[in-house]
């Protein structure tokens, strides 16, 4: 009996699996709720990406091909940079979050030719007999360069106590009363002001969950920041003192993990905002340290 | 050139499409399709058999993507340390997916955005290019043993994220679950 094996059943859904075993699986489907309830998702999961399908538009096809006639290269991406008034008005509800994490095993990954196709399937080639050579059985262990499971849990005792006790909690933690006392208000639009403000072009997009709100990433030539906006100034002191102090490691219930920076991550808050920003450009430091303070981790 | 037309023709949807799941901006998508098919023009020369002509454009589809991803963000890599491995969630208490479907179309578009780099392709590889196991396993250059439990996987992961992101109500769908198959045993235990 095909009993609760998840590969078995994505592969039923696909219709990929002999039928044979699709026959016992279907038999033991009949008598466990679980798996037929997990065979239902997936097939709507499957349904819904149906539902996704876009038209291209008219014009692809004919600016392909007359590209082609002209000899002409593709033209480079149009960039939309909102203004301040439309990005105000899009947040009022807005709560959507980006991880901003870089580890050399992914740059690997995308760091393909920009030359002609011959080198890129070349490249192609290469960077999946990296991800093949790395990969042990699980999606996730084909990228772990160093074990840290292994190392939090080496930490994770003597560490609780020693960091959420005495260097990461308290002294952000005072910092922050201080500055809600203010009452300063600073939020993600406030933050967009200051970009504005310093001469910052940018993007917004959404990204997945980092800490626990949702939040934006905002891209700006090379560089990215995410941003997440809390409720109050309380949600987001509880956020930042479970970002150990040196800014790899998140241990907030649930979503503990540990993030492969491959540049070091500055973690700064204000108000009811955190601000990371992943990387070592000083331009970009000193604006954040100069409207945000000294970042709350000890990562540089 | 009349032979490539026809390929443009033929491919535009489907790589149209794998390039807006991967980037997930349509105007985006739109550029990287254009991308796509001029490395196609430019590299037709080098491509004679060895793999049919839409495999050969959805692999450059995936990697001018890819390409395209490693600029625009520094994403990178997360090791949960709360599971290593993906258990079996006891779906019989969790909200049916198949059961709102309307709310389903809202979630999974921003769902997909939030999964992992290779589950996201490995999904629009299979359920937007089509691709067969065996497809995806000689493009990708994977074992078909990793694309199954790779695409599980990715499937596990939309699925919880598609339930976070969307408002679904567990009670109620737990109820519904209940109602759908009254009497086939949904009360026992695994």
């Amino acid at each position: 009996m095909e009993h609760c094996d998840i590969e078995a059943l994505s592969a039923f859904i696909d219709g990929e699996l002999p039928e044979e075993s699709a026959a016992r699986l279907r038999a033991h489907m009949e008598e466990c709720p679980n798996c037929r309830a997990l065979a239902e998702d997936m097939a709507a999961l499957k349904e819904g990406f149906a539902a996704l399908e876009a038209e291209p538009p008219d014009t692809l096809a004919p600016g392909i091909l007359y590209k082609i006639s002209l000899g002409e290269e593709p033209p480079r991406r149009r960039r939309v940079v909102r203004s301040l008034v439309s990005v105000a008005a899009c947040l009022i509800a807005a709560l959507v979050i980006s991880r901003t994490v870089y580890s050399p095993q992914l740059d690997s990954y995308f760091n393909l030719s920009g030359g002609g196709m011959s080198s890129e399937v070349a490249d192609m080639d290469g960077l999946m007999a990296r991800i093949e050579s790395g990969e042990t059985g699980t999606d996730d262990s084909m990228f772990t360069a160093e074990s840290p499971q292994a190392w939090f849990d080496s930490v994770e005792e003597a560490g609780n106590a020693r960091e959420y006790g005495e260097s990461a909690a308290a002294p952000p933690l005072e910092l922050n009363e201080a500055e809600a006392g203010a009452e300063s208000g600073f939020g993600y639009d406030a933050f967009l002001e200051l970009l504005d403000q310093n001469g910052f072009t940018y993007t917004e997009e959404t990204g997945d969950h980092l800490l626990s709100v949702q939040g934006k990433s905002i891209l700006t030539g090379d560089e990215s920041f995410s941003v997440y906006e809390y409720d109050s100034n309380e949600a987001m002191e509880y956020d930042a003192r479970h970002v150990r102090s040196n800014g790899y490691t998140i241990t907030l219930p649930g979503r503990s993990a540990y993030y492969s920076w491959i540049l070091p991550p500055n973690f700064y808050k204000k108000d009811v905002l955190i601000v990371l920003y992943v990387g070592e450009d000083n331009e970009i430091i000193r604006f954040l340290t100069d409207n945000l303070g000294e970042q709350f981790t000890e990562a540089r | 050139m009349d032979e490539f037309e026809e390929i443009v023709k033929t491919h535009q949807k489907r790589v149209y499409n794998i390039c807006l799941r991967l980037c997930g901006d349509p105007d985006d998508a739109f550029d990287l399709s254009q991308e796509v098919f001029l490395k196609a023009w430019r590299g037709l020369e080098g491509f004679r058999g060895g793999s049919s002509v839409y495999t050969w454009l959805y692999r450059l589809a995936v990697n001018t993507c890819a390409d395209f991803t490693r600029k625009k963000t520094r994403r990178g890599v997360m090791v949960s340390l709360d599971e290593t491995d993906l258990p079996l969630p006891d779906a019989r208490f969790e909200p049916s997916l198949a059961l709102e479907r309307k709310e389903l179309a809202r979630s999974l578009e921003e769902a997909l955005k939030s999964l992992s780099p290779e589950h996201r392709e490995i999904l629009t590889l299979r359920e937007t290019a089509e691709l067969s196991y065996g497809e995806i396993a000689r493009l990708l250059e994977l074992e078909e043993g990793t694309v199954k439990s790779r695409l599980a996987r990715a499937r596990l992961a939309l699925r919880e994220m598609v339930i976070k992101t969307g408002n679904y109500s567990s009670q109620n769908t737990s109820n519904k679950r209940e109602d759908k198959k009254k009497g086939g045993g949904r009360n026992g235990t695994l």
